[in-house]
């Protein structure tokens, strides 16, 4: 990044900086206390640009939203210490919230915690840790949700699914990557335990990741149209 | 926020009550579709009550975490389909909005008196390339385009114009 870095505050916090300038200036961020009050104060000014043009949303939304509320769990709370008990499993869920949470700092909001403790050799951990790590969320057709915490710099994806429908004994779901021409190739990720985090390699910037319910033990081509894709990553 | 992170669904209808119309009213204008930004709105207050447990009080306010969680997420929204709409014609250029209408609607229907009074303290090209940054959805090179602008000079522009804008509005945290 050049001498005139502080110039980006602005652009940043108006969301006005391509990717690729967006995450050289969060390393930068990262280090700077006096960008991050620079930020946070023009983030603030932004944000009365946007409060002045409100207008209030129909009032069925008030109701869609409660509904879901009802029927989402929430994160669990940061805590400073690690949980040594912690299954492997458990472990990975903790770094794939605390990466979201930490994704939505990165991305801007001012108010969230990074407790994020160093990661030590989990690739999981390092994806959700990267600083241009950014999180895309997709409803998933017939229930539950698909999370994708994905890194430009490592090529690498983690991939989460959330109360998934069971798919009986001869189905799974399988993960896949779509490139900006619509072609999907096979993540090598097969979903058979609800809940799971993965780790996918070889992510390229503008692929899109999607599952389908596929035969157990995977196919080469998807059977059938997504049941949830991403934004591009 | 606090009972909203304890699982208080209350809590969350009260933050819903007091922000979904700066939520909505935001969305829609950037992603200038109705239908659209009320799935944003849905999904930022989903966001909200998922996240409240990592909200820190201490590092801003409730306002400005859902604001900006909105302002990101329609922003990518219109990327997303002006890189599909790039992928379907291929060819050039496929903004939707000429930018002299979102420059006219943005000063024309601003609500808040003081942010209209303050957007006129900011030179023409401060205004101009904060407000097409900010309810246009464009990256600062696509201002730079559209207002013939070298990048550096944009970039200088709307953080000279947001902090102008900072100064006369008050904002400190």
């Amino acid at each position: 990044m050049n001498a005139d870095v502080h110039a980006f505050a602005g652009a940043y916090a108006l969301d006005a900086l391509p990717p690729d300038e967006a995450s050289e200036f969060q390393e930068h961020l990262a280090q700077c206390a006096s960008c991050q009050a620079e930020v946070a104060e023009l983030q603030i000014t932004a944000t009365h640009l946007g409060v002045s043009v409100a207008e209030p949303p129909p009032p069925r939304i008030r109701e869609a939203v409660l509904q879901q509320v009802r029927q989402t769990r929430q994160l669990p709370p940061l805590t400073s210490h690690r949980d040594d008990t912690a299954t492997p499993r458990r472990a990975r869920r903790y770094w794939l919230a605390a990466a979201a949470a930490a994704v939505v700092v990165a991305a801007g909001a001012a108010g969230l915690t990074t407790v994020l403790d160093e990661p030590a050799d989990d690739p999981i951990a390092t994806v959700v840790a990267a600083p241009d790590a950014n999180v895309a969320v997709a409803p998933v057709r017939g229930g539950g949700q698909l999370t994708v915490v994905s890194s430009e710099q490592l090529g690498q994806a983690v991939v989460l699914s959330e109360d998934l429908p069971p798919t009986g004994a001869d189905q799974i779901y399988q993960v896949w990557l779509v490139d900006p021409d619509g072609n999907a190739r096979s993540a090598d990720v097969l979903i058979n335990a609800p809940g799971a985090a993965d780790l996918v390699r070889g992510v390229e910037p503008g692929d899109q990741v999607a599952i389908t319910r596929e035969p157990a033990g995977g196919s080469r081509q998807p059977t059938m149209a997504p049941l949830a894709i991403t934004t591009p990553v | 926020m606090q009972a909203t992170a304890r699982g208080d669904e209350a809590a969350l209808a009260g933050l819903y009550d007091a922000l979904a119309p700066a939520v909505f009213g935001l969305a829609k204008r950037v992603v200038r579709d109705p239908s659209r930004a009320e799935e944003i709105t849905q999904d930022v207050f989903l966001s909200v009550w998922r996240f409240a447990t990592r909200f820190d009080p201490a590092k801003g306010s409730a306002r400005t975490w859902i604001l900006t969680l909105t302002h990101r997420r329609a922003v990518d929204v219109v990327r997303a389909d002006a890189a599909a709409s790039r992928r379907e014609q291929r060819a050039g250029a496929a903004y939707d909005t000429p930018y002299d209408t979102v420059l006219e609607e943005a000063s024309s229907r601003l609500e808040g008196e003081q942010v209209r009074d303050c957007l006129e303290t900011l030179t023409d090209l401060q205004r101009e390339s904060v407000l097409l940054a900010y309810y246009g959805g464009y990256t600062y090179p696509e201002v730079s385009t559209l207002l013939d602008v070298k990048l550096p000079t944009v970039k200088t522009r709307m953080r000279d114009g947001l902090i102008r804008l900072r100064d006369c509005l008050g904002v400190s945290r």
